[in-house]
């Protein structure tokens, strides 16, 4: 049973290397010049996250790739650049069955529109009952009347966002600092406010940790259901995230804006976009890692919540594969 | 099309545990990577013992093979041995394509798990029954869909947990 989250963040620049077996990391100064260099144990890491310019060279990458250790890069601004996913006899996402499956789900409007009013449904029950935590109150019924009317993905989109809406005008009455966390509008690439950068930076987070989730099963994450597939790379991590992001990222945010635990003095503002210090992402990352370690109990079964989602996302495979009644995970 | 020359040791395995495990595993639904037992499994592989030696040869993917006075030895590891039919199985297709591909005349098998030891014969009989066990795994795993899902007490410690339930 994996209780660790193993997950490995570099945000000092410097060179990961591979000696003897391992993964070296020798950090850099301004200069260049090797400072420190830790050892980073290869059966001890399952994922990597870069943010900061760090040298590699194709024997790291294929010995990391032997291990499926899973790369995730990202720009100086935390916004998400690509992963490196191994590609080897270990690795298991191989399945031409599975694929094909997918496609045809796609494709079948009934059952596409299935899966993602399952998925919205779930989201919007689970961002009711956050508000329901705080004591805040919500009515969920007449969004989920108005999704059980809706036909198409287009109108199941419309519900999500006047409902997103609503939720996100919600989040003034949770969070108690008003005075540097207002919430006015959503705003991304780059977001405008603080707030809106916390919440672009913990959405990011768990769009990675469901995407290499989904990259442990023989799931395609270029095909999505309720998100359009055709405009971007991947999406259906996103529509794993739909579920997650109220339960992990959205009670983070409000558990470290009303503890103090972040406040205005950790962003930093450059040429006017809003990034987190390396101080306040070391912070965020403790708290999301021992999030991610928590167990519950779901289904007979003590599972963290990595475990959760790749359970999720079995299920959503059984669905494609199987035609089998799929139910979104919702946190009581 | 599946075909019999695609069938491995672990699938012969596998359908004698159970049959959905089987038509899973042939699609390429592999089981949970970081489960315990599969952990386990992937390290018993790498056990070494001497006089034996790696072999290669089509898709057969056995443990060790050696040569003892006389005969062919054909080694399996196994972490347990709840099922020890499901290991001879696996162990009778082995020698079953030693015995067709390479022509080897007397091959043994012998099933390994912690102090117990099983041999298994390549006797006339025992070849003629997993000759028509091929078949029923070729028909099984060409079925469009797999069987279905049947709760049985081997379920709670198996890796495709989360996928069946």
């Amino acid at each position: 049973m994996q209780k660790n989250d193993r997950t490995h963040f570099i945000l000092n620049p410097g060179r990961l290397r591979r000696q003897d077996n391992n993964i070296y990391f020798d950090k850099y100064d301004d200069e260049m010049s090797v400072v420190a260099t830790k050892i980073l144990p290869i059966n001890a890491v399952d994922e990597i996250y870069i943010l900061a310019k760090v040298d590699m060279d194709s024997y790291t990458m294929a010995f990391l790739a032997d291990n499926n250790v899973l790369l995730h890069i990202f720009s100086p601004y935390q916004s998400f650049r690509g992963n490196f996913f191994p590609n080897t006899s270990n690795s298991v996402n191989k399945s031409g069955f599975v694929l094909l499956q997918q496609l045809r789900s796609f494709d079948d409007e009934i059952k596409r529109s299935y899966i993602a009013r399952e998925i919205t449904r779930v989201h919007i029950l689970n961002d009711a009952l956050n508000c329901k935590k705080y004591g805040v109150k919500f009515d969920t019924a007449p969004h989920i009347s108005a999704l059980e009317a809706a036909k198409t993905i287009p109108e199941i989109m419309a519900v999500e966002g006047s409902f997103q809406k609503l939720y996100y005008e919600k989040w003034n009455e949770i969070i108690t600092d008003q005075k540097s966390f207002k919430f006015t509008v959503r705003s991304k690439r780059p977001p405008a406010d603080k707030i809106n950068s916390f919440i672009s930076y913990v959405n990011t987070r768990i769009y990675n940790v469901c995407l290499s989730e989904i990259y442990k099963t023989e799931l395609d994450p270029r095909i999505g259901f309720l998100h359009e597939p055709n405009y971007r790379s991947l999406s259906l991590h996103l529509d794993l995230a739909e579920i997650f992001k109220p339960i992990l990222g959205d009670t983070l945010i409000f558990s470290m804006l009303n503890k103090k635990e972040i406040t205005a003095k950790d962003f930093e503002t450059n040429a006017g976009r809003i990034k987190f210090t390396n101080e306040a992402v070391q912070k965020i990352e403790m708290k999301m890692i021992s999030k991610l370690t928590d167990q519950i109990e779901a289904g007979g079964q003590k599972l963290t919540w990595r475990q959760i989602i790749r359970r999720e996302a079995n299920r959503l495979k059984k669905c494609i594969c199987e035609n089998a009644p799929y139910e979104g995970f919702v946190y009581q | 099309m599946f075909s019999k020359d695609q069938i491995a040791g672990t699938l012969v395995n596998y359908y004698i545990t159970c049959k959905r495990e089987a038509w899973l595993y042939a699609h390429h639904i592999y089981p949970d990577q970081e489960d315990e037992n599969m952990a386990l499994g992937r390290v018993m592989a790498e056990i070494k013992e001497q006089n034996l030696q790696d072999f290669a040869f089509a898709n057969l993917k056995f443990d060790k093979l050696s040569k003892e006075r006389g005969h062919y030895l054909v080694t399996e590891y196994k972490k347990s041995l709840k099922n020890p039919e499901a290991g001879k199985m696996q162990l009778l297709f082995y020698l079953y394509l030693l015995k067709i591909g390479l022509r080897l005349k007397d091959v043994k098998g012998r099933l390994i798990s912690g102090k117990s030891v099983f041999l298994v014969d390549a006797s006339e009989e025992n070849l003629n029954m997993i000759k028509e066990i091929l078949i029923d795994i070729e028909k099984l795993v060409n079925m469009p869909t797999a069987p279905k899902f049947e709760y049985k007490k081997i379920c709670d410690n198996c890796a495709y947990r989360n996928y069946c339930m």
